[in-house]
């Protein structure tokens, strides 16, 4: 009875979570541009030539000591956000919920060194929350419109 | 008042599975100390232990408790030290040790406590404080083929030992990660390697989760919870709740609750 009882409870938590899972893949999920999936998926290229950034520091944001400046950011579906590490330590950016980064996986960037950078093409339309893996209390929102 | 009279344990502690884990974690605290390069983190760590021991001894005195070797008290301070930012004032590693040893010795069913300790305190502590659970100390050890890097993943590997070889607790890491990798495959497009070597993930499934007192004893119910844990940790990542209940946690906090009754 007990373990009757028990395997049902895991079934509908799992039933419960499934649901969810699939009812949040249609809401984010893509089609996803190939060339935000090339860039997020080659680590090559996630480290920009500063040259090509925009010359205005637009859709830049960058993690200094304190955390990430601007804190949160809109910008227009298509846009390319670069991330520039002036923290002096390593950094992470990694998509909410800390730790397990599962709200969006393209903005599971990794780790990237002092003076370099990281760049993604947000695609879609949403609210997008990150931090910086190696010191969470670092966030930041990119709002798409 | 606070002398000790233990009887029939062995002399040797480093055969006793508490005092192992609690080195291997000493060892993570220790390596994780020199990648920050800064004697702040250690001084935190230090800090929680201080407090998990005192604090476990007092609550025990209360309890009318012959007191034993605080060896458990020590795990749970050494768990919250490597996750709590350790930037953060004095009195917060004081207070999260103290709910978690007041869960220790008062959440309790049939003798034994309901909650992992360190993950009562730190959830608790968090939502008091509205701060999140770092995990610093486990977070920077990434699988990558160098010596350095290589040397921080095993030694991020070693309480494994004991969980997995000295207490048996396999099935429920097993089961956790299977269900853990299968969910969050469905949302992260099967990343597995960045899942399954997650150092965040490996310590809490080595560490945490398999904590002998709070979880099931019989192989199928170690099975069910550790899927339980892993839907509960990555239904709560979906749900969007505050940044201040942190998925892994509420996970093993959910599923103690469920497998109280039932080890």
């Amino acid at each position: 009875m007990n373990s009757k009882f028990f395997i049902g409870i895991v079934i509908v938590i799992v039933l419960i979570g499934g649901f969810s899972l699939f009812y949040k893949k249609g809401s984010y999920s893509p089609s996803i541009n190939p060339q935000s999936k090339t860039e997020s998926a080659n680590p090559m290229s996630k480290k920009t030539n500063p040259a090509s950034e925009d010359k205005n520091g637009q859709n830049i944001v960058t993690l200094g000591e304190n955390g990430f400046s601007p804190v949160t950011l809109t910008v227009k579906a298509g846009t390319k956000v670069t991330w520039l590490n002036k923290s002096g330590k390593k950094a992470a950016i990694n998509s909410d919920p800390h730790p397990i980064h599962t709200n969006y996986s393209l903005l599971n960037l990794g780790s990237f060194e002092s003076e370099d950078s990281l760049s993604l093409t947000f695609d879609k339309a949403g609210t997008f929350g990150y931090h910086n893996h190696l010191n969470p209390s670092q966030k930041g929102t990119i709002y798409v419109l | 008042m606070f002398t000790f009279k233990i009887k029939n344990y062995s002399p040797n502690l480093l055969k006793i599975p508490k005092i192992q884990m609690a080195l291997f974690l000493l060892l993570i605290a220790i390596s994780a100390v020199l990648y920050e390069k800064r004697f702040l983190s250690f001084l935190m760590i230090f800090s929680t232990v201080i407090s998990t021991v005192t604090f476990d001894v007092i609550f025990t005195r209360l309890r009318k408790v012959k007191p034993i070797l605080p060896s458990a008290a020590i795990v749970s301070g050494l768990i919250i030290g490597l996750l709590l930012d350790p930037t953060l004032p004095w009195y917060y590693a004081f207070i999260t040790s103290a709910i978690a040893m007041a869960s220790k010795n008062f959440l309790r069913y049939q003798n034994r406590h309901i909650f992992n300790p360190a993950a009562f305190g730190l959830l608790i502590a968090g939502l008091l404080f509205n701060k999140i659970t770092s995990w610093w100390a486990v977070s920077f050890q990434a699988f990558r083929i160098d010596p350095i890097s290589l040397f921080f993943f095993i030694i991020l590997l070693s309480p494994g030992f004991v969980s997995m070889v000295r207490m048996r607790r396999y099935k429920i890491l097993l089961a956790f990660f299977a269900a853990y990798v299968l969910l969050i495959g469905v949302l992260q497009s099967f990343q597995l390697t960045k899942t399954v070597l997650d150092p965040t993930i490996i310590f809490f499934g080595l560490v945490m989760l398999p904590e002998p007192m709070t979880s099931p004893n019989k192989p199928i119910r170690q099975i069910l919870f550790g899927i339980t844990v892993a839907a509960i940790a990555v239904l709560t990542g979906l749900l969007h709740t505050s940044f201040t209940f942190d998925p892994l946690i509420t996970g093993l906090l959910v599923g103690n609750l469920i497998f109280f009754k039932f080890r």
